[in-house]
């Protein structure tokens, strides 16, 4: 049975194929570029052809687009600090995540970069009918956080970006990149930042940011990258003009074995749907999800009625061996939103691997310990 | 594989690892022979590698990889 629902923290278990690929580099050795013996040329081959798998991932035929990074983190603030922000505004949606805000709260400090907020429902999806009266014009930037970490909201990216016409959009795909579809070019996504640990299964340390447009942003890190060595000045091509150093080769090969594993749901969506509908029916709980299950992903939350949210997740974990992560998850504006700042919640995030014997385990350790307090 | 003839060496420098790993599936995907050597210190300081290819597939082997920004030395000498 598997009892781990903290896969928005990071995946567990990871595909065979992760730990595979990791112990092939590390029979083999090898750095990126620089020269051109065979252990060389192998890893050059694993980091692009990871470099393509992810391109496919996000739905862009420009895979040089694809910038590595060590984690989303890194590739929002690649994004956000590298850009110019003549108009001094942003917008953002109000599922946001620290990875965002604290950024904004930098620029915000020390450039008078002023941040409003996307007109929503009450779950935070963006209301598409009120946002059409938006002045995106006046606007540097959009980023919206394509999956919540907090109630697993899926924002509809595609007339989001359709409403916001020439202003730049950045997506935080940190929970739906390997768990939602994502159409970068069909979107016309201008940014787009990931995680390599989350849904899409493989190791930390690893992410990428796409960029559609290289000129819309400068580098964040300036350094070697095998390319143009004899000038002091940072290459202009992709991906070198974002990639200086040596990358996680390591991370990397782990990637590959992720996006590589072809993994699908064990479980049923039907199931899930009708688990979530199970919880909202508890009188000991509140139910974070979204408003209309169209739009909801394998992440959700309950705030305890009565109780206090780390005491909910010490029960779970002591009393049934199911692991989840209790708080603010890093994104007190989505907490803020959904009316559960500060106290938090409990939230439960699901993997391919869970299947409708785990979902059911879960719904009978949340009744038993409501009908415990009923 | 198409067969190797003695008909001299052409030498395609790119502009990044990426690039040349991108040229490289495309000619080894069309059965061109080709080696990945280092780049030829006669030709640039560059500390990467290149891909060194039969000159007389030049023409087919650049019509193959189309946008791909590429440097093309013809050598006298293997290197």
């Amino acid at each position: 049975m598997n009892l781990y629902f903290d896969n928005s923290s990071t995946s567990f278990p990871k595909p065979e194929g992760v730990s595979q690929s990791i112990n092939e580099y590390f029979s083999h050795g090898g750095t990126y570029g620089r020269a051109a013996y065979n252990r060389v040329i192998e890893v050059s081959r694993k980091v692009e052809s990871t470099r393509s798998l992810l391109a496919n991932l996000i739905g862009t035929s420009l895979a040089p687009n694809v910038v590595f990074t060590s984690n989303a983190t890194h590739a929002i603030n690649l994004f956000i600090r590298g850009m110019r922000y003549p108009k001094r505004r942003v917008i953002i949606s109000p599922l946001e995540h620290n990875a965002v805000c604290r950024p904004l709260q930098y620029l915000f400090q020390t450039a008078g970069v002023g941040v409003d907020t996307f007109p929503h429902h009450p779950d935070g999806r963006i209301d598409i009918q009120k946002a059409a009266k938006v002045n995106f014009a006046s606007y540097d930037l959009g980023i919206i956080n394509h999956v919540s970490n907090v109630n697993g909201v899926i924002q509809p990216i595609k007339e989001i970006k359709r409403l916001m016409g020439n202003t730049p959009l950045l997506v935080d795909a940190s929970q739906s990149a390997g768990r939602v579809e994502i159409r970068a070019d069909e979107w016309k996504l201008d940014a787009l930042a990931l995680t390599g640990h989350k849904g899409i299964m493989g190791p930390t340390g690893t992410g990428a940011l796409f960029i559609r447009n290289p000129d819309m942003a400068d580098p964040l890190i300036f350094g070697g990258t095998g390319s143009n060595s004899e000038s002091y000045l940072q290459p202009i091509d992709l991906p070198d003009r974002f990639e200086a150093g040596t990358p996680n080769i390591v991370g990397i090969y782990g990637l590959w074995g992720a996006l590589s594993s072809g993994r699908g749901y064990s479980f049923k969506r039907e199931h899930f749907v009708e688990l979530l509908h199970e919880i909202s029916t508890f009188s000991s709980f509140k139910l974070l999800a979204a408003d209309d299950t169209d739009f909801q992903s394998d992440v959700f939350s309950i705030k305890p009625l009565g109780m206090e949210v780390s005491e909910l997740a010490r029960i779970l974990f002591e009393k049934f061996s199911v692991e989840t992560r209790s708080g603010l998850h890093c994104a007190p504006l989505a907490h803020r939103t959904l009316g559960t700042f500060t106290t938090g919640a409990v939230r439960f995030s699901l993997s391919k691997f869970h299947t409708d014997n785990d979902l059911d385990y879960l719904h009978s350790c949340l009744k038993k310990i409501d009908e415990g307090r009923s | 594989m198409r067969e190797e003839a003695n008909t001299g060496f052409t030498i395609l420098i790119f502009s990044n690892i990426h690039q040349v790993m991108h040229a490289e599936k495309i000619i080894a995907d069309k059965g061109y022979p080709y080696r990945i050597v280092p780049v030829p210190s006669s030709l640039s300081s560059e500390c990467g590698l290149c891909i060194r290819i039969e000159s007389s597939y030049l023409d087919s082997i650049l019509s193959d990889l189309q946008n791909i920004k590429v440097e093309i030395h013809t050598l006298n000498n293997e290197p």
